[in-house]
């Protein structure tokens, strides 16, 4: 009853909303169960001489009650279904929210289509519709039934105990074969999971396949998968056809039982013809809510697995925390260092950061290089605290960052990633963010970035929507974007991890030179391949597979002939290489 | 969640084409059609007694106090009852088979088709929307199949044989009854055309939903660095709200619809009951026949009530199977020519002749004037910078891409004239993109066909020297989620032994950049270079070794060779190729390095 547990707090602050859907559960579930006293009393009627006037007064009752029950169902089903809708709504809030506030870590933990999958699927059809219809229509079936048991032991008790007696094998037979269900409907998933697997990987390789000409085997492959998700469609359609031949059954048995001893009454003396119509009726009426209150049980195992998924996603703590009591942050950003820096991300996995000490002063420009892999990146995350470091710590004019409040440290820092996002928004509305800037801010920022040329080839400029149902940007102009929104609230630390690879050397220089003029005292950590960017930077970090293997000034670095002069001779190299091939030697 | 065709086609359906389509499905499989068929009318028929002997022994049995007469309808009762149970627990089934074979069918011949298409293509198309028309296509005609066109056969049954037995009975009375019938199908129509702009409404917020969502949990490293977490939460519940405000506009339509079209139980009753008892009073109808009459009034508001949603149920599918057939339909650009020619080895060589390509009428030229020849036994190697025409130099080798002009010849013979078959065989194509099927390491190495006999993998693997390799990565080893356990190494060391494997006598090498730790790299060398002996190989190279053993190299860029000759002659010529060498190799040409 875990799931029942976790309902609670949302039920009782609706709680006036809930005592009106038990209501008028109540109610409808008495005024469904009047109506076949009313047909006992015409049918006797009938047998006796009734007259016109009353069988017009039970008409009347008859339709009456419908409207009754009408009203009534109508108001509890929209509640219920306004229930659902603020469960939904609150559970994916909740979650969601929670999301927001999660490192890196755990986003390598749970991958993205998960996470959606959970956002949507399991919220809705779950959590949500059990949260409140499944719970309370079970409930309105028993009182349905509770109803009915009390209206046909007030005709005739003997009769209720015959009709009542074939009930709970169906009550029985509708659970154990809906754990069955549940089994055979998850094989059925399972199936379609690994035919979907099949598909994407024989298209996604498909020159592979074309070229070593294995399409045949591709065909064969995806024969014995579609065997499987039929085979597995059918035991569920078998055992589904089944079960409910079953459930009819022990309907028609009641009706049967109702007949023959009813009949027998009737026949007796004992039994009025009317209240063996009544009793019929009663039984096709009982039918319903017992299938309604099985399936509680099968839906309730549904959400208690949905809810695990949810509290997995809650109970997830972040490792970068809020200090207890934050400190004032720096006006100024004097100087940054780390001492002794290393990172892990898990437990099990070694360190891609190691031990990693340097200091940088206000104004000055860090670049950062190494080969793919060697820990760049994570050394720029660590500084806005997208992630936590395993050991050492970061410190801005010689304070822990941890101790400041998180969202100042990061009004403080620009930090454009290596793959620049863009959300499905206007160009202006992606710079900004929602911040509050002036229109020469704008203006500088965006001349700066080296991204105001681009705008004149958008229709509508800067309210040019991007995304999917918008504008793609090309992977210059998100970069530039990016940059300029980094540069947008005059950070005193600026992060930017390789991000110019698509701009050319001189776009880059002015990008600099703009960045000097506007910017003098930022703090920029730079990582990149540009032979000149690194040359002329005060400080230049080599990284080696998450160690810092060398740190200096370009000249100093040059005269220890170690591995940061062998990787800006290959970058020289290469850029000379690729300038040639692309101006000249055009053949005869 | 599936990527589901969220597409409402703003298309006409073209019902009687693609209905005629789907028949011929049926074609073959009359025999259990019509069993199906028959199991339904069992089954109606076996229903629709029920009322009838339930009239009989109201009117009959228990009036006349026949004890025995109530035993023998009540045993008919119940015979009559559990033959209705079998002939539609039959008939479900039968259903099911027959439907499943049908898609079965549909699928795997849209998937060969799928198979026969041409590169170009695949190129427009992404994955997962040729997963959808597999798959969730299908599945969503799989409804039709067993359930709403059933479902209106059996109602359609129902309904006339029902109206038939009551106006056997009491026309009178059935005509009385009928009169419930127009105004519920006249609400039926306007809940369908109320309802459809509410459900579309819902469909597009809950695509949004996900859109956002998604899209947000990309960008969450910008969303956190700019502090910008509790603005894009409002901004969920903003559409979360809206969301809501939407379905509770569609259901509270759904209710009303569906209570009132309940409430005419009621009102039926009251109708029977009232007129019905009426003439009961002045004898003119037994009370039998009242109940009899409500019974059967109770079954027919279901079906009349769901005929809407059953109608676009059809109408989905119907604009599914048009999707798929619309695949179907479309031709393969390259297929062989009316009498292929078959090579069985190459003899002397494989020449390209002022060969230029281009991918699209629009498109920029991919290879400009192109001449070369690659001699039975020898090794081109192919080098440049990225996009200058080094692959698609392999796709036209492999015939992925038509070429515009020139020609390209095996034995003296164009491409054009050889069987696709015969080439696929002679040419064997290692990737840079190492793509890995969902099954065992032993399926993969032998690209998932279960023809070639295991001896042949453990030979392929004994010739390329991997044997301890393979040792330490067991064989029987399943391949998960796209090959996610699987390092760099182990996947290039995969896809050498797949050539291996294959033996073709042309090894296609496109030379994987990716670097590896020392000791793979040194396996993966002498692998690569037992699997270019005695071959004929057109090599896309990265390493020093396959370059420098090789008899011919051609530098390419920008769509034209700029370069050729051996690696001696062109590092004496100290143009492109020695810059490029100098570049790669450095001083002590050892294992390449990125900066």
């Amino acid at each position: 009853m875990k799931a029942l547990k976790w309902f609670l707090p949302i039920w009782r602050a609706n709680k006036w909303r809930m005592t009106a859907i038990v209501t008028l559960g109540m109610a409808s579930a008495v005024f469904s169960n009047m109506a076949p006293l009313f047909i006992r009393s015409i049918i006797d009627g009938l047998r006796k001489d009734i007259s016109y006037h009353l069988i017009g007064k039970y008409i009347i009752l008859i339709i009456g009650l419908g409207l009754a029950r009408y009203a009534v169902n109508y108001f509890a089903q929209i509640n219920r279904v306004w229930m659902n809708q603020h469960i939904e709504m609150t559970v994916r809030s909740r979650v969601f929210r929670h999301l927001m506030h999660m490192d890196r870590v755990f986003f390598h933990r749970f991958t993205q289509g998960d996470l959606l999958t959970r956002l949507t699927d399991d919220v809705n059809e779950k959590i949500a519709w059990f949260g409140c219809s499944g719970v309370f229509r079970f409930i309105q079936a028993l009182w349905t039934l509770a109803a009915a048991v009390s209206f046909m032991l007030y005709l005739n008790p003997a009769m209720t105990f015959w009709a009542m007696l074939p009930m709970p094998f169906l009550f029985l037979a509708y659970v154990t074969m809906g754990r069955r269900m549940d089994k055979l409907y998850e094989a059925v998933q399972n199936s379609i999971t690994a035919l979907y697997e099949t598909l994407d990987a024989c298209f996604s390789a498909i020159r592979l396949v074309k070229a070593n000409g294995k399409e045949s085997c591709q065909s064969e492959t995806f024969a014995r998968a579609t065997e499987r998700q039929k085979k597995a469609e059918i035991d569920s359609v078998v055992l589904q056809a089944f079960f409910s031949s079953i459930f009819n059954y022990v309907g028609y048995l009641c009706l049967f039982v109702v007949f023959l001893t009813g009949g027998r009454m009737v026949i007796q003396g004992t039994l009025t013809l009317g209240e063996l119509v009544a009793f019929m009726f009663y039984v096709n009426m009982i039918i319903g809510p017992l299938s309604d209150i099985s399936y509680f049980f099968i839906s309730l195992k549904r959400a208690e697995v949905s809810i695990g998924r949810m509290e997995d996603i809650l109970k997830s703590r972040s490792a970068v925390q809020e200090p207890r009591v934050p400190r004032q942050t720096p006006r100024a950003v004097k100087e940054l260092t780390f001492e002794d820096v290393s990172f892990s991300p898990g437990p099990k996995a070694g360190l891609i950061l190691k031990h990693v000490s340097f200091s940088a002063k206000a104004g000055h420009r860090v670049a950062v290089v190494g080969k793919i892999g060697s820990g760049k990146s994570i050394l720029l995350s660590l500084i806005p605290r997208l992630i936590e470091p395993e050991g050492g710590r970061i410190a801005v004019n010689g304070e822990d960052i941890r101790e400041f409040r998180l969202a100042e440290l990061r009004s403080r820092i620009g930090y454009v990633p290596q793959e620049a996002v863009i959300f499905s928004a206007t160009i202006r509305q992606n710079i900004t963010l929602g911040r509050e800037t002036s229109e020469e801010e704008f203006a500088r920022a965006m001349e700066t970035a080296q991204f105001a040329g681009e705008i004149p080839q958008f229709e509508k400029g800067l309210d040019t929507v991007c995304g999917p149902r918008g504008v793609t940007l090309s992977g210059g102009q998100k970069q530039r974007l990016a940059i300029a929104r980094a540069i947008l609230s005059r950070p005193d630390i600026l992060l930017l991890d390789d991000c110019t690879s698509a701009m050319d050397a001189q776009t880059e220089e002015q990008l600099w030179n703009g960045l000097y003029r506007s910017m003098p005292d930022t703090l920029c950590l730079v990582s990149t391949h540009r032979i000149k960017t690194i040359e002329t930077s005060p400080l230049i970090l080599t990284l080696d597979s998450g160690a810092l293997a060398e740190a200096g000034t370009h000249n100093e670095l040059m005269a220890r002939k170690g591995l940061y002069r062998s990787i800006y001779e290959r970058q020289k190299l290469a850029d000379e290489v690729h300038q040639r091939s692309s101006s000249g030697e055009r053949s005869a | 969640m599936r990527f589901d065709s969220d597409e409402d086609s703003k298309d006409k359906i073209n019902y009687r084409k693609t209905g005629g389509r789907l028949l011929k499905l049926l074609a073959t499989r009359r025999a259990e059609f019509i069993s199906a068929l028959l199991l339904l009318s069992l089954s109606s028929i076996t229903w629709l007694a029920n009322p009838v002997l339930v009239r009989h022994m109201l009117d009959h049995n228990l009036p006349q106090k026949d004890y025995k007469g109530l035993i023998t309808t009540l045993a008919v009762f119940l015979v009559n009852g559990l033959a209705y149970l079998f002939f539609t627990y039959r008939m479900q089934v039968r259903l099911e088979y027959l439907a499943q074979s049908m898609l079965i069918e549909l699928k795997q011949n849209l998937v060969n088709h799928l198979l026969g298409l041409h590169l170009g293509w695949f190129d427009k198309t992404p994955v997962g929307k040729i997963s959808a028309r597999v798959q969730s296509d299908t599945d969503s005609m799989h409804n039709m199949f067993t359930g709403a066109s059933v479902t209106i056969i059996r109602n359609a049954f129902i309904l006339f044989g029902g109206l038939g037995i009551m106006i056997a009975f009491n026309l009178k009375l059935a005509l009385v009854t009928l009169v419930i019938v127009p105004p519920l199908l006249i609400m039926a129509r306007i809940f369908v055309r109320k309802s459809t702009p509410r459900f579309l409404k819902w469909r597009k917020v809950a695509a949004e939903m996900s859109g956002f969502i998604g899209e947000q949990l990309q960008g969450i490293a910008a969303t956190q660095a700019y502090n910008r977490q509790e603005d894009t939460a409002g901004r969920l519940e903003e559409i979360n709200d809206r969301k809501f405000k939407i379905i509770l506009h569609a259901e509270t339509l759904v209710v009303a619809f569906f209570l009132a079209a309940y409430f005419c139980e009621p009102l039926v009753t009251s109708l029977i009951l009232g007129v019905g008892g009426h003439w009961a009073i002045q004898g003119k109808i037994t009370i039998g026949v009242l109940i009899m009459f409500i019974m059967y009034m109770e079954q027919f508001i279901d079906p009349l009530m769901s005929l809407s949603e059953q109608i676009s149920q059809i109408q989905r599918s119907f604009a599914a199977a048009e999707r798929i057939f619309n695949i179907m339909d479309t031709k393969p650009a390259i297929t062989d020519p009316p009498k292929p020619h078959y090579l069985a080895r190459l003899e002397h060589n494989i020449e390209f002749r002022n060969v230029w390509l281009r991918y699209a009428e629009e498109a920029p030229w991919a290879l400009k004037d192109v001449s070369f020849t690659v001699k039975r036994g020898e090794r081109l190697a192919i080098v440049g910078e990225t996009g200058g025409g080094k692959t698609t130099v392999i796709s036209a080798l492999f015939r992925f891409y038509p070429v515009q002009k020139g020609e390209i010849l095996f034995d003296g013979m164009p491409l054009n004239n050889l069987a696709q078959s015969s080439l696929r065989s002679m040419l064997g194509l290692v990737q840079q993109d190492i793509y890995l099927f969902p099954g065992t390491m032993m399926d993969n190495l032998r690209l998932m066909d279960t023809s070639i006999p295991e001896s042949r993998v453990h030979d392929a693997i004994r010739s390329a020297g991997l044997d301890e390799f393979f040792t330490r990565h067991a064989l029987s080893k399943v391949i998960s989620e796209k090959g996610g356990n699987l390092s760099q190494g182990e996947r290039q060391v995969v896809s050498i032994v797949r050539a291996m494997v294959m033996d073709p006598p042309v090894i296609v090498f496109d030379e994987a950049t990716a670097s590896v730790d020392p000791h793979t790299e040194r396996i993966i060398q002498s692998a690569t270079e037992r699997l270019f002996a005695d071959r004929t190989c057109v090599v896309i190279a990265h390493r020093l070794s396959t370059i420098r053993n090789a008899e011919q190299i051609l530098v390419i860029g920008d769509g034209e060779i700029r370069e050729r000759g051996t690696h001696a002659g062109l590092m004496e010529q100290d143009g492109i190729y020695a810059r490029y060498f100098q570049l790669q190799f450095g001083q002590g040409g050892g294992a390449h390095e990125g900066a």
